[in-house]
């Protein structure tokens, strides 16, 4: 073999060799990413100071990835669900809302597409940035039109879907928290549905919270509707001769009443 | 003998050399990679005239610097050329597209020849605005506290800028929504620029009536000087949705100081 041809040769294996590795198993796992759990997992939050257990078959939201020893890791989003799995965050001083790293291999996930009963939002544009707006997707509903100027030291009454699953209530939320407290109500959404270009998300539960717009279908049968109202608001902070944040919110309609997710900040210096 | 023959043939050689070494740089007479926002400098004077019609004679003198147009390819001789936004430059070059019936303000495209034109650095005397995320410079500054909402825009303002080729120019009661620059109020060239911190001193050997500059010389060509602050001062205008419980964006202001008044400049639209 020439000396050209064996280089060619070698070069053309390195090629190879770093292609490999960079295509792991679970290369379409990314951030925002739903998964599955295909068996309990047990494990803590990222300062380990809360230990987790994440029953089989629960959604979890992607955090994040890492990649060590040639192996991928996520971490998972624990405030995003329920708070039967989330509890342990609620009673350690230095919550973290992150789980520890977690191996992405089939033993412990499967990937799976969004579920219909986070369709009501874009679940998947948390964090994503452009000229200098951040998207804040987290699927919370603040009952009202706009998020108050004083939101740092005020509350209102807040609807989440977890992702895996339950209609969470909230009489009474701040609108800054680190992690959800226990909610007033809890349900578990049994059925979701998303009727193509309505805008609406249909969730089914087998009871109802009394302060929600629930039309009740028959015994143990009843339904939210969440609707795009394809309207937005804006919140300026402090004021506007001298801006520091802008915050928006996107308009939703749950039943008939007014709800609204602040969808995104933009900071100025 | 032998060695100066040697010396000879050597520096024949070097001769030959040099010859060869500039004949690829004679040959590629086009101008080529330009950046986004590509500033050039005319090399001598061009008479074009304005795109499509052709109705309109354009002078533009050697030494002028704009902000050139991207690169087209013709379909013929696939040599690159370019257009001029007469729009940019001071009043006297564009009087003629502006005053003219048709909507268009750009030449007819110009070869884009390195005997024309030179790339040239983005001017000084336009770093006084620096749109955040796109990084184009200059553009208007309007008088006032903050921007008007955007129904109701159609209230005339007043306002400044510096043009491509350095002219300042302050325009009262300016429609916003016109297309082409209207003749300014009053203008002057920019003779020099001085920067101090977030301070701009603009140099003029004319006065520029309705703004507020200090005489500083009674002869030269910086007799007048006019002071532009730029602050880190954002201010909001909420534009309401059609259905007001509702809002449609928000525009975003910064505040400036021109000769000691408020003016403001539109940095970014955000939509919720």
């Amino acid at each position: 073999m020439k000396p050209t041809t064996q280089l060619i040769a070698g070069a053309l294996f390195m090629l190879g060799a770093t292609f490999i590795q960079t295509q792991p198993a679970h290369a379409t796992v990314v951030k925002n990413s739903f998964l599955k759990t295909q068996r309990s997992i047990s494990t803590y939050n990222s300062n380990k100071h809360a230990k987790l257990t994440l029953p089989k078959g629960t959604v979890v939201q992607v955090a994040g990835t890492k990649h060590l020893h040639g192996n991928k890791y996520v971490d998972v989003y624990v405030d995003r669900l329920s708070y039967n799995i989330r509890k342990p965050l609620l009673s350690v001083k230095k919550p973290t809302v992150y789980s520890h790293w977690i191996r992405a291999k089939g033993y412990n996930f499967k990937q799976i597409h969004k579920p219909t009963y986070l369709s009501y939002y874009a679940a998947q544009s948390d964090g994503k940035k452009s000229q200098g707006k951040v998207r804040t997707e987290t699927g919370d509903l603040w009952k009202g039109t706009r998020l108050p100027v004083d939101y740092a030291t005020s509350a209102a009454a807040r609807l989440r879907v977890t992702t895996d699953g339950y209609l969470e209530y909230d009489a009474s939320s701040p609108f800054v928290f680190k992690v959800s407290p226990k909610p007033t109500a809890s349900l578990k959404v049994e059925k979701a549905s998303h009727p193509m270009a309505s805008g609406e998300t249909i969730l089914t539960t087998k009871s109802r919270v009394k302060q929600l717009p629930f039309v009740k279908k028959s015994k143990d049968h009843y339904q939210l509707t969440i609707t795009n109202a394809e309207a937005g608001t804006i919140t300026v902070v402090p004021n506007t001769s001298k801006v520091k944040k802008i915050l928006t919110n996107w308009i939703f309609k749950v039943g008939k009443e007014s709800w609204y997710e602040n969808n995104s900040v933009t900071t100025f210096k | 003998m032998t060695k100066f023959r040697l010396q000879f043939g050597l520096f024949a050689l070097g001769v030959l050399l040099t010859i060869g070494a500039t004949i690829p740089v004679d040959a590629s007479t086009y101008l080529s990679h330009f950046s986004k926002d590509q500033y050039l400098m005319t090399k001598k004077t061009i008479h074009t005239t304005n795109s499509h019609y052709k109705n309109i004679k354009i002078t533009i003198p050697k030494g002028t610097v704009f902000k050139s147009s991207s690169l087209t390819r013709s379909r013929k001789t696939k040599h690159p050329y370019l257009t001029i936004n007469l729009n940019r430059l001071h009043w006297s070059l564009r009087k003629g597209v502006v005053q003219s019936y048709h909507n268009v303000t750009t030449t007819s495209g110009i070869w884009a020849k390195s005997s024309t034109f030179k790339k040239v650095h983005a001017p000084a005397y336009q770093s006084y605005f620096k749109q955040p995320y796109t990084g184009t410079i200059g553009g208007l500054i309007w008088q006032g506290t903050k921007a008007f909402p955007l129904r109701q825009q159609y209230k005339i303002e007043n306002c400044l800028r510096v043009t491509d080729d350095g002219y300042l120019e302050y325009f009262t009661g300016y429609d916003y929504w016109v297309k082409k620059m209207p003749e300014p109020h009053s203008a002057a060239k920019v003779e020099q620029l001085v920067k101090k911190g977030n301070a701009y001193y603009f140099y003029t050997k004319s006065k520029i009536s309705g703004l507020t500059m200090k005489h500083v010389a009674k002869k030269g060509n910086h007799r007048y000087r006019l002071k532009i602050t730029k602050t880190d001062q954002h201010m909001a205008t909420v534009n309401p949705a059609q259905d007001k419980k509702y809002d449609e964006s928000v525009t975003i202001s910064i505040r400036y100081y021109v000769g000691g008044k408020k003016f403001y400049v539109n940095s970014q639209v955000i939509e919720p």
